[in-house]
């Protein structure tokens, strides 16, 4: 999947918290839920998870990602792709 | 303790953390509905036990399904509740028909009475208590409180972690065991409190009190006494993993995950690895 291209946003069906510099993601369910439906968001998934605004496509968030973090480029697009694959795993993410 | 058939026709109250339900027997056409509010003014649900089948229950949507015991429906404007899953071959038996503001409801019981402290029983009667207090009430965790003189213990654990095994290390000593399966969390005039319920557990001697909590406790089994302090996130998700939060609902999600960080930000949290002995007891007020 093409994810610089595309813009993504937070899913409706998704409760979220900042707690310090992670998240807590906690999906709205209609069947009984388990330890494995709580996530939590390291500072970098966290990062990318407030940029997730529905406007930006993922190139721009890679560009701001590598500013802030210091990374390059490179870097910063290897860290959004894996975290972007794993919030569509867990449907935290829709496509806009 | 279990209802008579006739104390369920008189109807009664059960008061937990601060919420108190009223149930009122099915009305005859003489009655006055004056009497019926003025007896029921000061509780917070009000339920109407109808000794029959309910009517036909039309343009159901699940709304969640536990699996096995219980499912909630939206019925255009009401919330159904019954005791059965939508999957279970066995028919439920109480359906519960709750008001949009949740303040009253009708419930509609066939078959033998629950044998439970009210005519609501397991599982229905804890759904109610989630579902209000996911009002910006509170929270139900599975957890074993303790009250030591005063100072409010909150043990929380998955079955098999310890939390019966403490309740009677701590009420061999003398100490007030709020419950060891089920507390209620609330906040009262700026203190994060914890309240005993009737529900579940071994543990039959539970307490009604409430009590501030002054530490909290993940539980687990050790081969000697040991604390780590948690907190953050890690902390929050595992309060998580230890509620009994409205999983249907985003707004009372939202609470519940807010009334956790709550939880970890003011009170002090630690993992703890225990060895079921009165050592536990020392260990733990030493913290």
């Amino acid at each position: 999947m093409d994810f610089l291209g595309r813009v993504f946003k937070k899913s409706d069906t998704m409760v979220f918290r900042k707690i310090g510099a992670e998240y807590i993601l906690v999906p709205v369910r209609q069947g009984v839920g388990d330890l494995e439906s709580i996530y939590t968001l390291n500072e970098t998934a966290a990062r990318i998870w407030e940029l997730l605004d529905g406007t930006a496509k993922g190139a721009e968030i890679r560009d701001k990602m590598s500013q802030e973090f210091d990374v390059t480029p490179e870097e910063a697009e290897k860290d959004l792709v894996h975290h972007l694959k794993e919030l569509a795993s867990i449907q935290a993410i829709v496509e806009e | 303790m279990a209802l008579t058939e006739g104390e369920r026709q008189k109807g009664g109250a059960l008061e937990i953390a601060g919420i108190r339900i009223s149930w009122l027997p099915e009305l005859k056409p003489r009655d006055s509905i004056h009497n019926l509010f003025r007896s029921a003014a000061r509780s917070d649900v009000t339920l109407c036990v109808r000794n029959h089948p309910p009517p036909p229950i039309s343009k159901t949507e699940k709304t969640f399904d536990s699996g096995q015991t219980w499912a909630l429906l939206q019925s255009e404007s009401q919330l159904v509740l019954q005791d059965t899953s939508l999957h279970s071959k066995t028919p439920a038996s109480r359906f519960l028909f709750l008001a949009p503001d949740l303040k009253s409801g009708d419930l509609y019981v066939t078959g033998d009475p629950p044998q439970d402290t009210d005519p609501l029983g397991y599982p229905l009667n804890q759904v109610l208590w989630i579902l209000l207090l996911s009002q910006g009430r509170g929270v139900l965790f599975h957890a074993c409180g303790i009250d030591d003189d005063g100072r409010g213990y909150l043990f929380l654990g998955n079955s098999g972690d310890g939390k019966s095994t403490t309740a009677r290390l701590w009420f061999d000593h003398g100490v007030t065991v709020l419950n060891d399966d089920r507390i209620v969390v609330t906040q009262k005039s700026g203190k994060l409190w914890m309240h005993g319920t009737p529900w579940h557990g071994d543990f039959r001697e539970h307490s009604s009190r409430g009590l501030p909590i002054d530490k909290l406790f993940f539980l687990r089994h050790g081969k000697r006494n040991a604390a780590r302090v948690k907190s953050g996130a890690e902390a929050v998700s595992m309060l998580l993993a230890r509620s009994f939060p409205p999983f249907w609902d985003k707004e009372g999600m939202g609470f519940t995950v807010e009334c956790c960080q709550r939880l970890v930000s003011n009170i002090a949290c630690f993992e703890l690895a225990f060895v079921p002995n009165a050592r536990m007891i020392d260990f733990v007020r030493s913290l």
